[in-house]
């Protein structure tokens, strides 16, 4: 089963001073991960460790569909490989042998990923949106409604609406029924971020 | 250090990463993290950090793993502060 998960960071809210002490960053790195950093200069310490926080994330969205008991864990999912060129940054995770692939892209306002266990992103549609309020609830509001919208242009006859599964993960309902169609979605501060596995 | 008092302490390590405020005023063993409090999860790390501060105890991963809710943090606390015994 294909899936997606994604994952937005937004650089004003991170404590870079926080971030680059081992006490913290230990918490979301592997030693074996911290061996990509001098590789992928001039990126500074602390959006490393939220680039690969952010990967961990998406991929932990993406797996859920799959194994929704799993609970995310950070250490437990570990980056192989990263590779960069100009600002996006592709990698592979490794979850019990299962292959992930994950985008991302670090600019000077957020850090977003994109991850999937399918063999490329072409077929992904997404977007990243800036919103004037950043309460949870009008996050929620605001990355639904630009994800059904987006949709509507693929289903412009039917009714479509967004649930959650008891696992957690977001289900698109078309005319009253659940579909397989992979979506997902997040926030954080005035940033929302949805992606769709293209059904045409 | 009974779970109550554990709770009340437990309140002021969540408020700054508490998205909703009204749902601190109800806050129970029950309340969830994520879906009730809305932390975002890029601050569940802070939160583990300023509790191991707040306790002078050390949350491992295998723990930090098993916390959702206030209750689940709450035993963890618990089991931390018992093992210093």
């Amino acid at each position: 089963m294909i899936s997606i998960g994604n994952d937005i960071i937004a650089l004003d809210l991170i404590d870079a001073g926080r971030t680059i002490q081992p006490v913290f960053y230990s918490r979301i790195l592997d030693p074996s991960e911290t061996g990509f950093f001098p590789g992928l200069s001039p990126l500074p310490f602390e959006r490393y460790v939220w680039l690969l926080w952010s990967i961990k994330e998406s991929v932990y969205k993406c797996i859920r569909r799959v194994q929704p008991e799993l609970r995310f864990s950070p250490r437990k999912i570990i980056v192989k490989q990263i590779d960069w060129s100009s600002d996006t940054y592709r990698s592979l995770v490794y979850i019990n042998s299962i292959p992930f692939y994950a985008q991302s892209r670090v600019n000077e306002k957020f850090i977003s990923t994109l991850a999937t266990n399918g063999t490329g992103f072409g077929n992904i549609c997404w977007d990243i949106q800036q919103i004037g309020q950043t309460d949870p609830e009008s996050q929620s509001q605001q990355v639904r409604r630009a994800l059904l919208e987006r949709l509507r242009s693929f289903f412009p006859n039917d009714r479509l609406q967004i649930e959650r599964a008891d696992a957690g993960y977001p289900v698109l309902v078309k005319n009253s029924s659940p579909t397989n169609l992979p979506i997902s979605f997040s926030h954080h501060h005035n940033l929302v971020f949805y992606s769709f596995i293209s059904p045409s | 250090m009974d779970r109550q008092e554990i709770l009340d302490e437990l309140k002021k390590v969540l408020t700054p990463y508490t998205a909703n405020k009204e749902a601190l005023n109800s806050l129970n063993e029950q309340t969830d993290l994520i879906k009730d409090l809305k932390i975002n999860s890029a601050n569940l790390v802070d939160i583990f950090i300023d509790a191991e501060a707040k306790y002078d105890i050390e949350i491992d991963m295998d723990s930090a793993e098993k916390i959702h809710d206030v209750g689940s943090c709450i035993d963890v606390i618990m089991e931390k502060l018992g093992q210093q015994k």
